[in-house]
């Protein structure tokens, strides 16, 4: 008797391996903060004559405070307006994939022009992420030590600098992985009535993902892209209006097939020719740091 | 007639599986200049500096503090943390115009900050370094570099010797000048309040060593001492006038 056995069949009629059916998207921060409203939305250059635009702010609504006269009759002297500006440019934000059209034939529907659009949502989130980070690594204050692990202490220090400087709540801190562990890890040796809060799906809802938590009463969220110099991660805490963000709208595309998505765009174009189908997405975006008063960098060990 | 020879290329080093893999959070895709606040220093232990060298470089603890120019009377110094102003598009004020990255830099110059050159680098080269990996080119700092450790993965390995006597350096030499006593004082006062904060654990063992540490740094900040050029040993600027 001649049993059908496995290793009978290979290589005609099975294979000693081959690809499953289902495909696994590859581990990667996907946090955004974008839709968290920690980053002020600025408008677009749509019509603006430029790509730079500068923030104007004014000493209004009780910068400056009523005085007491010299005297009843006194002349008083005028008080100057005290005024600041910050540019916030955009600049044209953008990924390509090409794909051929055996490519997609041969596959069985899981890699194809439409999953690849489809996939620049996330992509642009993490552009987006990256130029946030970009970004706060450029606060005019710090809290922190080199090359000493994020404590509790530096989050405290955080919170002074931002009170000393009259920063209204809610307040939020955008933290490298490495700083949150590191803070949790300072965490358990705290003694008293603090707190952390672990993000709740409830919380998840309202914040997106990449809320890690809370700790007094400030949000705290999580990213890889947070830039290290010197050794060291370049978090920051801020309150809102501490950084913005421009975008340009992409208008009067005539000649390709295109997908309008939230602040970016997606076009097909096809390369006949070559049977290959271009995906390209496009968006023009700035972000920056328009009032540092309401801003700390958090400078700890990487 | 001018014979025209193309240099040595190794198809090896285009194969993009030789290269590194750094993880998506290591270098950056653009370069940078440091920056430099004049809110924002720190003030490092000189001690904890020349035994790092001194075990680093096998010698005894005086010859690493000769080495490094370091008083033995002084212990704390203030040094600036420094800043990494990317060339991104689209942050803080860069455009993609020509002249946008110099009009951004100079926003940060007119508001105070101090910008320093890549040419002023460790030993007058360029303090950024461009590493080719497999996700495409990527920038960081003279003082980064990367180690294998298993498969697939990267771990940075920092010189925190050379970056904290760069630092030192620059004030040494003028290019970032010293602070008003007042950012100093914002300073103090955080190491005051932690000590504050930790005074109500005191009788716990750890957090009175940790009390101590604090009190010396924080004696050691009112002190106010920053790196001064040595009498002996000449600066950057004094052996390129030589």
């Amino acid at each position: 008797m001649t049993a059908i056995l496995q290793s009978n069949l290979e290589t005609d009629l099975r294979l000693a391996s081959s690809l499953a059916a289902n495909l696994r998207v590859l581990l990667a921060d996907q946090a955004s903060l974008r839709t968290s409203g920690v980053v002020t939305f600025l408008g677009s250059v749509n019509g603006a004559l430029t790509d730079t635009l500068s923030e104007r702010f004014a000493g209004l609504d009780g910068y400056d405070a009523f005085a007491a006269a010299s005297s009843e009759a006194s002349d008083e002297s005028s008080t100057a307006l005290t005024d600041a500006s910050a540019s916030v440019a955009v600049a044209r934000m953008v990924i390509r994939r090409d794909i051929s059209d055996l490519a997609v034939l041969t596959g069985n529907g899981a890699i194809n022009p439409r999953r690849l659009a489809a996939s620049m949502v996330g992509e642009y989130e993490q552009g987006w992420m990256q130029l946030l980070a970009d970004a706060i690594d450029d606060a005019a204050t710090d809290v922190g030590s080199s090359g000493v692990d994020m404590s509790v202490s530096d989050f405290f220090d955080a919170i002074y600098q931002l009170e000393l400087s009259s920063v209204p709540t809610p307040l939020t801190a955008l933290l490298h992985p490495r700083q949150i562990a590191d803070l949790t890890e300072s965490l358990r040796a705290e003694g008293g009535a603090i707190q952390y809060m672990p993000a709740t799906q409830a919380m998840l809802e309202a914040k997106g993902q990449g809320l890690a938590g809370e700790l007094l009463g400030v949000s705290i969220f999580k990213s890889s892209k947070v830039n290290s110099a010197g050794g060291n991660r370049h978090g920051a805490m801020m309150g809102a209006g501490a950084v913005g963000y421009r975008i340009g709208v992409v208008e009067e595309v005539i000649g390709s097939q295109v997908i309008r998505a939230d602040e970016f765009i997606v076009e097909f174009q096809r390369d006949s020719s070559a049977s290959t189908t271009e995906i390209v997405g496009s968006s023009y975006l700035g972000i920056g740091i328009i009032e540092q008063a309401r801003i700390v960098g958090i400078v700890t060990d990487a | 007639m001018p014979v025209y020879t193309g240099e040595t290329f190794d198809a090896r080093t285009t194969r993009s599986e030789t290269l590194p893999d750094l993880g998506s959070d290591e270098g950056h895709r653009e370069p940078f200049h440091f920056i430099s606040s004049p809110g924002s220093w720190e003030c490092i232990d000189l001690l904890e500096l020349a035994t790092l060298h001194s075990q680093q470089a096998g010698i005894e603890l005086a010859e690493a503090q000769r080495d490094l120019d370091i008083d033995p009377d002084v212990r704390w110094e203030w040094v600036p943390r420094l800043k990494k102003f990317h060339h991104t598009p689209g942050v803080n004020g860069v455009s993609a115009r020509a002249g946008g990255l110099a009009r951004a830099l100079g926003e940060y110059r007119g508001a105070g900050w101090t910008i320093i050159e890549p040419d002023q680098g460790p030993g007058g080269t360029s303090y950024i370094r461009r590493l080719q990996t497999r996700r495409g080119t990527r920038y960081v700092d003279a003082w980064t570099s990367y180690v294998p450790v298993g498969i697939g993965r990267m771990a940075p390995r920092f010189d925190d010797v050379g970056w904290l006597q760069w630092r030192r350096e620059l004030v040494r030499e003028g290019i970032v000048q010293a602070p008003p006593p007042e950012v100093l004082e914002g300073a103090t006062d955080l190491v005051s309040r932690e000590i504050g904060r930790l005074e109500s654990r005191s009788h716990l063992p750890h957090i009175q060593t940790k009390i101590e540490l604090l009190m010396q740094k924080l004696a050691g900040m009112r002190a106010g001492r920053f790196p001064v050029a040595s009498s002996t040993r000449p600066t950057r600027s004094k052996r390129a006038k030589a």
